[in-house]
Order: structure tokens, then sequence, then C-alpha cells
């Protein structure tokens, strides 16, 4: 380990030449900033991760199960496991995605999800991200480059190789595939991920397509090549969020999507990864619901914790989170990427009375959760080694079968006294590494 | 029982050449328990490939592309359907999503005024179908149908408020206000005979079955309609949508007409 922090600038170096990258709008200006790596690695052991993966099995079954029920049967709504105030009032709803069966009956094929670890030692599911999840080409590249500055350390340390990553993916994409090429679709250049878009299409082996590459016709897809040759897709992994994806279905101001694609995808004539409609069940308000959907659908306990979650909808919850408001952290349903989250105890007596106001005045919008006490990381400095709040991101792969990868996404704050992680706002990340024994 | 010939046929002129001009229909009308199409002819031209489709609500879609440079085009959407409004739909499955308010029929402050004040008279009421007559009654006596004044995005609230509008605005009025005392309403767009445009209604679900009401015309539905589409309101149920480049001044002729075959 010592070797990679003597390697530190070297690596940080050669991710920049590579253009790992991050992309942040800000006052409507994209900025674009290198993502800081963080040479001393987060170490989980063999058995700790064995326990973790077994629960986010569990959990991503259960959320690929809840999506294919709220888009067919709504049987969970009908026994009022979740109330329909959760669902269909919610913007994550998509009623063009109504009646649609995916192939192998997966929405998520790719999860990220969110964990943090207590000081009680105990791992807490923070958000489980459906939709458009980034962020798995960091630890990859990462690695490769560590690997190279000090080969040995991995082989003496027991570390579960990470390089397995694309071909998950491409496993995932050719289990789905519905007969043709597989693609990555990506908005192009000024994408805050596009390093990754493309990085990801080299090692799925897949073809990286911008807009006006793909092309309806009838009732299939088709990339067009150069020389004017049209080639079916069978399997899109698209990095384009569901609002651009069809201006004839959604934003019909989208310039980035490709109309008629969820006529294609209604017939079963493209496999979507991920299929659009899943900001149903990644929403701060579901989030609360997991649990429960964990025990409908697969009778089953559910084997990762959430962090403490009150739901103000709810009276007994809502008198809770009054009482208790300097306590808690509260999240606007609606935001993402670290914004629309506050904290109790930060807000002065004026903003505090507003946001009480706002919290009885339009309760389904807001969670409120306690501040969990996450173990500090120690990164370095400069040449001195501070500590710092830090999650970590686990993503989930599934296809016929369900399959977690062995690393995930560190990522640690800037500033010392912030307890929002999110590389929208700063900070840096670390590889991780799962032991293997 | 009675038989029906309908016609929609939309000319766009754009005035200049257009390219990559995409397009979908949502008015060919398919087969279900208050009518049945025995013929349906689509002619679009000119145009790369046209396709049949669906959409999350089981309304049939014409979708296709025309790439190359073109002026004028031309769609007509013609064919000889049965009704029979004793056949009632008594699908249930999506009332879940027919209860809750779109931002287009939510009633805001005109509206939840008048509503709170008839609510008593609503109460006496039982079934969801005498409610709904109730309903339309109000609607019927509180708007005079003006054309021009609301647009397609006028919410129900500012129309209400209006006291004024067309089809449409009838439409989300009633939904709102149906949705409001917890009643399943969704929005039905169509064409009624002998109109010479597209038409709005709504249906509403009591005992078990969905009821269609036309409050633009103070009417229940009866044979004499055909069902394009059906959505939470109307901006499920557009009737076409498209894109194009090119420096356009576009104008439309549509035609829609329904006559009964004797």
């Amino acid at each position: 380990m010592d070797k990679l922090v003597f390697f530190k600038d070297e690596i940080n170096q050669l991710l920049a030449r590579y253009g790992v990258k991050f992309g942040i709008y800000k006052n409507n200006e994209f900025h674009e900033q290198l993502f800081p790596f963080d040479p001393i690695p987060r170490v989980i052991g063999h058995e700790e991760f064995q326990e973790l993966e077994k629960g986010l099995i569990q959990r991503v079954n259960a959320l690929n199960r809840f999506l294919l029920d709220i888009y067919t049967e709504q049987k969970i709504v009908k026994e009022g496991v979740v109330p329909e105030e959760f669902i269909f009032a919610s913007p994550g709803f998509l009623a063009e995605c109504q009646s649609i069966v995916p192939p192998q009956n997966i929405f998520a094929h790719i999860a990220g999800i969110d964990l943090v670890k207590g000081k009680d030692g105990i791992w807490y599911v923070l958000e489980d991200n459906l939709r458009v999840p980034s962020g798995a080409s960091y630890p990859m590249i990462a690695r490769d480059l560590c690997r190279r500055a000090s080969p040995n350390t991995f082989r003496e340390n027991g570390v579960e190789d990470n390089r397995d990553y694309g071909a998950l993916l491409r496993k995932v994409m050719d289990d789905v595939n519905t007969g043709g090429i597989n693609v990555v679709f990506t908005p192009g250049r000024y994408n805050a991920a596009f390093f990754e878009h493309s990085y990801l299409a080299e090692k799925t082996g897949s073809t990286l397509a911008f807009p006006n590459d793909l092309e309806v016709d009838g009732d299939y897809l088709y990339y067009k090549t150069y020389s004017g040759m049209k080639r079916r897709v069978g399997a899109i992994y698209r990095r384009i969020s569901d609002d651009f994806l069809d201006p004839m279905a959604f934003r019909e101001d989208s310039l980035i999507g490709i109309p008629h694609l969820m006529e294609v995808y209604r017939k079963g004539n493209i496999a979507l990864i991920n299929s659009p409609g899943n900001g149903i069940a990644d929403d701060k308000g579901i989030y609360y619901f997991v649990p429960e959907m964990i025990r409908y659908y697969l009778g089953e306990e559910p084997i990762l914790h959430n962090a403490p979650t009150y739901l103000p909808f709810f009276e007994k919850d809502r008198n809770y989170v009054l009482e208790n408001f300097d306590n808690l952290v509260i999240k606007d349903v609606a935001e993402a990427g670290g914004y629309g989250v506050v904290f109790g105890n930060k807000l002065n007596d004026e903003e505090k009375r507003k946001m009480k106001e706002k919290i009885r005045s339009e309760s389904r919008r807001f969670i409120a959760q306690e501040v969990i006490d996450f173990q500090d990381m120690k990164i370095m400095d400069g040449d001195s080694v501070v500590e710092r709040k830090a999650d970590l991101r686990v993503f989930v792969l599934s296809g016929k079968e369900t399959k977690v990868w062995k690393s995930g996404l560190t990522r640690f704050t800037r500033n010392p006294d912030s307890f929002v992680v999110n590389s929208s706002q700063g900070g840096g990340f670390k590889d991780t590494w799962i032991l293997s024994q | 029982m009675h038989q029906l010939r309908f016609l929609y046929e939309q000319k766009i002129d754009f005035g200049d050449f257009v390219i990559n001009h995409q397009f979908v229909y949502r008015c060919i009308p398919k087969s279900e328990p208050r009518q049945e199409v025995v013929d349906l002819q689509v002619e679009v031209s000119p145009c790369d490939y046209q396709s049949f489709g669906e959409d999350g609500f089981g309304n049939r879609t014409i979708y296709g592309r025309m790439t190359e440079e073109h002026r004028q085009f031309f769609v007509r959407i013609s064919g000889i359907v049965k009704t029979d409004w004793q056949m009632y739909d008594r699908d249930d499955s999506r009332n879940h999503l027919f209860i809750v308010q779109t931002p287009l029929t939510d009633p805001g402050i005109s509206m939840k005024a008048y509503l709170e004040r008839i609510s008593s008279c609503m109460q006496a009421k039982h079934r969801n179908y005498d409610k709904a007559y109730e309903i339309m009654d109000h609607i019927y006596d509180w708007f005079t149908y003006t054309k021009g004044v609301t647009g397609t995005d006028t919410t129900a609230d500012q129309a209400f408020a209006l006291k004024m509008g067309v089809c449409q605005d009838y439409a989300h009025v009633m939904i709102g206000m149906c949705r409001y005392f917890g009643i399943p309403a969704r929005y039905v767009s169509g064409a009624m005979i002998g109109e010479g445009f597209s038409h709005a209604w709504v249906e509403i679900f009591s005992d078990g079955k969905w009821y269609g009401f036309d409050p633009t015309n103070h009417l229940l539905v009866d044979d004499f309609y055909i069902v394009f589409a059906r959505g939470r309101d109307s901006s499920d149920c557009i009737i076409n949508k498209g894109s194009y480049l090119g420096r356009s001044k576009e104008t439309q002729k549509i035609k829609v007409f329904v006559e009964e075959i004797k």
C-alpha cells in the first residue's frame, strides 16, 4: 500500500491524461474537473462482503419485481402495501411504460446501491440508483493504473480482481439482447460522464453511438454506419435520461433522443438498459418501502438495513419529524445528486419555520432520516493522513442472473465537516478492495 | 347497434422544404367492447415508412418518418366502425391511475370554492353515476362554449375561472371534479357524428362499468361516437405529434367526419 501512496501523483497524472474527469453543471455552465484519486483503498473483508452481496442481490431482485408489478398488475398498490399517492402522483411513474414487459423481466440491469458503514459496524443503504447510475469506470481504470504502479500489492494482499466489469456488463447485454448489435448510447462529449461511456463501450466490445447514429425504421432500431449501411440494434445501454429518450413519447424538445424508440421497445424488439420508468423505484419516498417490498415479493426478511427513515406523509412520522427536527436530515424527494438535502440543526430559526411549514403542507415531497454517524476513512492530504466521510456505491448487475461486482466506487467528501458525499459536490474517490479470503 | 363511416384527414403545407420529419398519429379506432372496427384504411404520403404501434394506455398509433425534402404532407385514416353503447367496458385495472389529478385537471382556488359549495348535494347521492350526472349539469350551466379563449395548455382551473372553453376544457373540468369526489374519470378523444372536428369527452367508473358523458353537449355517450384514444388528460391523447427540420410557415387543414351507414 505504501507503494501506491508513493505513486499517488503519477497515478493522478495518468488519470488526467486518460480523461478521467467529472463534469458539473453549475449556473448553466459546464465545468469539467478531475476526480481526485486517493491511493489508500477501502478494504472489505471476504465474509463481510459475502453478507453484503446476499443483501444486495435480495434487494435488487425485489426492486425488479416491484417495477414489473407497477407497470403490469400493480398488486402491491391494490393490496395496500404501498399507498397509491407514492406511485401515480410521482414524476418517476411513466404512463408510457404501462404494460411493457422487458426481456427477461429485468428493469434495473445496472443498479448502483449507495451504502455507508456506521460507527456501529453496520452497513446502511442510503439510496438505490436504478436509472443511469454512473461511476463504475473510475475504480476500473484506477485499479488498472495501480496494478501497473505496484503489481505485487494485489498479489500479496489477495484482492479480488475487478477487471471483469466489462465482461459482466457484456453478459447482461447479451442476456437481454433481442437480436442485433450491442450499443452504448451517449448524449455526447459534453455529458458529465462521457469518459465512462466511451470506456464501457470499449470494455464491453459495444459500439459507441451518438445522437443521430441511431434511427427507428419500421419495427426495429438501426445503427447507421459511415458507409450508410444499417445494422440492427438488439440492446442499447443508454446513458441519457428517460425525459430525453424519445421526443415522440417524452420531452418533445429533446434533440438527443431517438424518435419512436418507445414503440420499438413496446414491440419487444429492443432491450433498453436500464428500462425507462425505473424512477418510480429509486424515488426517495419509495426507499422507505423497500424492506416491505422484500417481504412482499420474496417472502424473506431484509438482510440489509435502511437508514432509519420517516415519511411526513404518515401523521405519526410527521409528528416525530417536527418534534425531532434538529436531529434529522430532510431530503427533497424530487432532487438528486446531493441537492435538496438539509440538516435540521444547520438551519436558522426562520429557515426552520419555513421548512416545517413546507413539511406540513407538502408532506409527500419530503423524507426525513436519522443522521448516521458513519465511519471516517483515512485519505492522503498532501503528505499527511487526514480523516473524511466516505460512502460506497456497489454495482449490481441483473441479466439471467443477479451478480454483484466485487469492487465499487468509494467517494469521500472534500470538506472535513461535510456529510454529503456525491461526485456532483466535489470530493474524490478511492479504490475498493474486496479480499478474496 | 349502428354502423358508422369515419374519416380523419390532415393536409400540412410547410411553405418551404423540410427534412427529417418524424410523426405519430393517435386517431385510429380499435376494436373494444363498445366499438368494432370492420374496415380501416390508412394513407400517409410522402413517407419512408409507416408502422402501427401502441401507447401506454393501449391506444393505437401510426408512426413513421420522411427523411427527404418535402413541402406537403398528407394523412388520411378512414374506415367503418360498428358501435353499441350498451356494451360496457368493465376494465378497472387502471382505476388507481384515473383517480389521481394531473396538472391539467387539478382543481385550484376557483374550482375548489365551487366544489365545496356543491359537496353537500353530492354527498346525498350514492352512485358515482348520479354524482357524475350532477357534475355534468353544473358544468353545462356554468360554461359557455367559446372558441379561441383557451389553448391546449389551459388547465381545468383556468378554464373554470373563464367560464368559457371548448370540449377539451369541458372534459378537464369534469374530470377534475369527478376525481375530487373520488370518482375514477378518464379523458376520451374521438369523433362525433356530423362534427367537422375531433371531439373530447369523459368516461367515469360506476358500479363496475365505464360510462361515457359528453359535458360539452350535455349528453350521454351513445352509438354516434367513435373513440380514438383514452388517458388521464388531453396530454395522453394528443392526436398528432411531429418534428422536422426546416424553416417552415406551417398551415394545416384538418377534416373529420362521421356519418351513419343505413
